[in-house]
């Protein structure tokens, strides 16, 4: 293939993830990795240069679209930022140690777990417990829903802190967003009602990919010819998406219909990580 | 002060993502057509991977001499800086609201950004 044929194939292409990753909410790196890896045989390596890339992207482009935080929702991402950038930084350190054949198999891995995630029913039980570092840290805040104004309470400081160090390695390792994860520990460790938890993970997606990306960038993952077509038909692929999906009536149907094209190419990803490993 | 962080930050922060997206695809696009202008037939080949390491200084001097893939990494390093640019906006109301505990938090999370950087570089 030209190098011409490349760039317009993977524009196309990335237009297409930034559409359904801005649709599901699942973010735009979604399918960058397969695309390049299973149709356009790019090694492992750039694809997951490539993958941050368009997470940052698409992070930066939907907080340009939609900010409506105030200061008490900067203090939980900024918080557990700390945790997921240094995970980011010891997983991207470490991205070269893994063998190249377990990257996809995990990354398939992680696209289905996202994809169930992007179905699952959303916990809106906000909590009664008190904790101490909680409020010491003033992580307990209020959210929106509708004209009502919910307070909420968070729990199991420690514990989340620990889950989204986790986040951050698996970020700077496979070059995902890991939003699915993050959104996970929010909910089932630290009990943040869904709301305040989707708007807290894109508030950390960009910035954790941001500290794997500079370590990504220096070691050469990051290849200049394939990062042009892919942040740039991302960028306007999820400009598109966010237009559509005001217009459908439906969404639940399109993510159900996303969430099996997804898990289809994770498994497709794990058959041949794990075909080329025998 | 709290009408000043609800509104004026969140329109500063949406502000500098938009500039920084669109910065940097300004750069990105502008690299990569004088990139492909001279090599669009040339074979696609990245199958397998050349280890090839980047510096930050290395970028800005490919910039002064107009390298096209100087213009396009110049493109991705402001991509980059952009949600770095969040947290330093962040800092800038956690001051500004004299929250001590979250000033120093965040000034935590940008020494953390500043260590991957120098990570990256020395390993």
């Amino acid at each position: 293939m030209t190098l011409i044929a490349f760039t317009f194939f993977i524009l196309a292409g990335a237009y297409l993830a930034g559409l359904i990753g801005s649709m599901t909410g699942l973010g735009g790196g979604f399918i960058v990795i397969p695309l390049l890896t299973l149709l356009l045989h790019v090694n492992i390596h750039y694809a997951v240069g490539a993958s941050l890339i368009s997470v940052i992207a698409t992070s930066s482009g939907a907080g340009a679209a939609h900010v409506k935080d105030s200061l008490s929702n900067f203090r939980l991402p900024m918080f557990l930022e700390v945790s997921t950038t240094l995970g980011a930084i010891v997983g991207a350190l470490y991205a070269a140690l893994v063998p190249a054949h377990l990257i996809p198999v995990m990354i398939g891995a992680i696209l289905i777990f996202s994809s169930v995630m992007s179905l699952r029913k959303k916990n809106d039980n906000p909590s009664k417990q008190v904790s101490k570092l909680g409020e010491r840290l003033k992580l307990n805040g209020t959210y929106n829903n509708g004209s009502q104004v919910i307070p909420y309470k968070v729990r199991h400081i420690t514990g989340g802190f620990i889950a989204m160090f986790f986040a951050g390695v698996i970020s700077g390792l496979l070059g995902i967003g890991s939003g699915a994860l993050k959104v996970f520990a929010m909910d089932t460790v630290m009990n943040i009602p869904f709301k305040v938890s989707t708007s807290t993970s894109s508030f950390m997606i960009g910035v954790t990919a941001a500290a794997g990306a500079v370590i990504y960038f220096q070691h050469g993952y990051i290849d200049p010819v394939i990062a042009v077509p892919v942040a740039t038909g991302v960028v306007f692929g999820a400009l598109t998406g966010a237009k559509l999906l005001t217009k459908i009536n439906s969404p639940q149907i399109l993510r159900l219909l996303f969430a099996i094209v997804v898990s289809l190419l994770a498994v497709q990803m794990i058959y041949n990580g794990l075909k080329a490993h025998h | 002060m709290d009408k000043f962080n609800k509104n004026n930050i969140n329109q500063l922060i949406g502000g500098a993502l938009r500039l920084g997206v669109f910065l940097s695809l300004i750069f990105m696009v502008a690299g990569g057509i004088g990139y492909l202008s001279s090599r669009s037939e040339e074979p696609a080949a990245f199958s397998a991977f050349r280890v090839s390491r980047l510096s930050f200084p290395a970028v800005f001097q490919g910039l002064l001499s107009f390298q096209s893939t100087a213009i396009i990494n110049f493109g991705i390093m402001l991509l980059i800086a952009t949600p770095v640019m969040r947290v330093v906006l962040a800092l800038l109301s956690f001051v500004l609201a004299k929250d001590s505990l979250y000033t120093v938090i965040t000034i935590l999370v940008l020494l953390i950004i500043l260590f991957s950087i120098i990570s990256g570089h020395s390993s």
